[in-house]
């Protein structure tokens, strides 16, 4: 583990190092003057900007990534035995996940694989949610509001997201409770006698997720449906379009890059939640971040969290990327 | 199939805003009709009133005798050709063109060969699997002619779709708009700001200001008889001259402008004592070598001398300013003969013009140069 750690510190300084190693310091400072970059913005700044990038990059995100997958293929030892002769690499912690013990009765370790299975099926279906909630919305913010409007819109969506989640999501446990807001309300009305349990249904839980990403939906699509000249709508539809013509023809295939890119983050971060699950899911059911969650804390196991982690991970991306291979979205498009 | 329209004393209102005022007037099926004036004026907002996108807040619109309220433009026998096209950019030209058929159901193999249809009209054959992207300006003005005309339309609406286009292809497609509509014999609705355009295709014109028409009719009795001092001002170059009338009969009108007395035709619109315009149109005055011995005393009818304060060349002819009574100069434009500059800044010299080629008009707004 540690000397994973050096080895990859070696090289990095390697990579600054080697070229004042390989040429004096008069010739690196005129190259490196020469570079547009530079000449553009300044030695001071440039040489902020790049350091900035480059430790944000290197040790906020690859230094510790790398470290979690060097993890995942390890066994989980007291400290003493670390670095010590059982200290060696193993897939073991991806191998659990699918086949559980050798002691268990059944050959798969269903458990798990049906709680990450059913994570998924649950984030696409909040994603479609949100999708379906957050479409015309962005569409009345940007092509029907008067400006005014569509800013006093963005206001009123933006500004309930200062609710803290923690709160937000107790809130939702009252709002959705047995003895809650609309179980009282619907008791009331006559539309049923006994209290439904929509938190056991996990409906609460849908609910409090698609809440939680809303934003994280509707502005990339309203971004991309406000590029679109309003003349081309108004264009189908003197043509004789009707309006669910003009959004499959016209509007979301401008939007396309837009909607993909927020679906994408939508479906990772419902994928990846851990908090609202945790108190809006049901009794029954666990999110697939939640035994992630009780490998690490509860269990103390890091080695097999992490390979858990590396598994939601790399299924995400495979999940985005071959959804986003048949909508025909390419990566930069949704940079955009 | 052509169809009449007829706006039936409209208005249209935005809040406090009057965009239209009591626009009245019927447009015969067939016909090349052109709205012409500044920008602002109302023309666009009584083309959007025919085609759908903007309801009357009084009055009607009524196409083939039909009146058109709570009428969507999805529904209308009218095809709308934008200002900057509005083709769609992600598909092709051909599906571009038969966007309209597409919407009516019709199946792919017709849409298809109405599509080649129109874009043999329009001379872009073999073209229609590109990119509306990889079109030229032209190429793309003429696709959108051919989207609004796949669906069949009784009436064309065309807002400004020359303004993006450079001179010489501008000139160009003047005269292929004018073929097109005399081929597929619908009535044209044309919005422009530029009176040339209006000029030669325009079987009549009605020139606006203000959301108000001036005046409607065809091009020569819109140029050579306005009837409002905006129309006579915004339609060709004119030159204004006010003065007091001092004399009128039923033919002219004869105004005291200080520098001279102008006698003017009297289109039956001014009286003896109005402050009123004359105007005189540059091609119309005529400038010669002031003569040693001018005779004195009273001021001679329809001629003055005026200062000379610059020439300047424009091709096939010389424009000529003088310092006028007003701070704005006169015009005068005289025909290219060849040869060098004939006047230098500063010399006076005879300006003179027929009674026949000045109209006397009351006083109203002049359009903004």
């Amino acid at each position: 583990m540690n000397d994973f750690f050096i080895i990859f510190m070696a090289v990095l300084l390697a990579l600054l190092l080697q070229p004042l190693i390989q040429k004096k310091a008069g010739g690196l400072w005129s190259s490196v003057s020469a570079i547009n970059f530079v000449r553009r913005n300044g030695t001071f700044i440039s040489l902020y900007l790049i350091i900035a990038v480059v430790a944000w990059i290197v040790f906020m995100i690859v230094l510790p990534q790398l470290y979690m997958v060097d993890f995942s293929f390890r066994h989980n030892l007291p400290l003493a035995e670390i670095g010590g002769p059982n200290d060696v690499h193993t897939v073991k912690n991806y191998e659990y996940l699918i086949f559980g013990r050798q002691t268990d009765e059944e050959w798969l370790n269903w458990l798990h694989l049906t709680v990450f299975l059913k994570t998924m099926l649950a984030s696409i279906f909040v994603t479609l949610l949100d999708l379906a909630i957050c479409y015309p919305m962005a569409y009345y913010m940007a092509q029907v509001a008067k400006g005014g409007q569509a800013r006093l819109l963005i206001l009123a969506l933006v500004v309930p997201f200062w609710v803290n989640e923690i709160l937000r999501a107790f809130a939702f446990r009252i709002l959705f409770g047995t003895g809650g807001v609309i179980n009282n309300f619907l008791i009331y009305l006559g539309v049923w006698d006994e209290p439904f349990d929509f938190l056991r249904a996990d409906i609460g839980l849908y609910a409090g997720l698609s809440y939680a990403y809303i934003l994280l939906m509707i502005f990339p699509i309203f971004n991309a449906i406000e590029s679109l000249d309003h003349n081309q709508v108004e264009a189908a539809r003197d043509l004789g379009s009707p309006w669910w013509r003009i959004h499959w023809r016209v509007v979301i295939p401008h939007a396309k890059p837009g909607i993909a890119s927020a679906c994408t983050m939508v479906f990772m971060l419902s994928a990846g939640a851990l908090a609202a699950p945790q108190i809006l899911g049901g009794p029954s059911s666990l999110w697939f971040t939640q035994v992630i969650y009780q490998w690490f804390n509860t269990g103390g196991n890091w080695p097999q969290g992490s390979a858990y982690a590396f598994v939601l991970l790399i299924a995400c991306i495979a999940f985005v990327m071959t959804v986003m291979k048949i909508f025909k979205v390419s990566l930069g498009e949704i940079t955009k | 199939m052509s169809a009449d329209v007829e706006l039936d004393h409209l208005t249209i209102r935005f809040g406090e805003f009057t965009a239209v005022q009591d626009a009245h007037l019927k447009i015969e099926g067939g016909e090349f009709f052109s709205f012409l004036g500044p920008s602002g004026c109302g023309k666009t907002t009584i083309l959007r009133a025919v085609s759908g996108f903007n309801d009357p807040t009084e009055g009607a619109v009524r196409i083939g005798g039909k009146d058109m309220l709570g009428i969507g433009p999805n529904k209308r026998q009218t095809a709308l050709i934008f200002q900057n096209l509005a083709l769609f950019p992600l598909m092709t030209v051909a599906e571009n063109i038969a966007f309209g058929l597409e919407v009516r159901g019709v199946n792919k193999l017709n849409r298809r060969d109405k599509a080649n249809q129109l874009l043999d009209l329009i001379a872009l054959n073999g073209q229609g699997d590109k990119l509306v992207s990889e079109l030229s300006g032209g190429q793309r003005q003429r696709v959108a002619i051919a989207r609004a005309l796949a669906v069949e339309p009784e009436v064309l609406l065309l807002d400004e779709p020359l303004s993006a286009l450079d001179l010489k292809l501008r000139q160009h497609m003047r005269s292929e708009l004018r073929e097109i509509q005399q081929r597929v014999g619908i009535t044209f609705i044309y919005i422009t700001h530029d009176q040339g355009e209006a000029l030669t295709m325009s079987d009549r014109i009605a020139v606006m200001s203000a959301g108000r028409i001036q005046q409607v009719g065809n091009g020569n009795s819109v140029y050579d008889n306005p009837e409002t001092a905006f129309v006579a001002s915004f339609v060709g170059e004119n030159n204004p001259l006010i003065g007091k009338v001092i004399q009128s009969d039923k033919d002219f009108a004869v105004l005291d402008c200080g520098i001279a007395r102008v006698r003017a035709r009297n289109l039956g619109k001014v009286k003896i004592g109005d402050e009123a315009y004359s105007f005189i149109r540059p091609e119309n005055l005529a400038l010669s070598p002031l003569e040693a011995e001018e005779p004195g005393g009273e001021a001679l009818e329809n001629t003055f001398a005026a200062p000379v304060i610059s020439e300047s060349f424009e091709g096939a002819v010389r424009l000529i300013s003088l310092k006028g009574p007003a701070k704005k100069p006169l015009l005068a434009t005289l025909p290219n003969t060849g040869g060098s500059k004939k006047f230098t800044p500063g010399v006076q010299v005879r300006v003179s013009f027929r009674a026949e080629q000045a109209v006397a008009l009351p006083i109203g707004d002049l359009a903004d140069e």
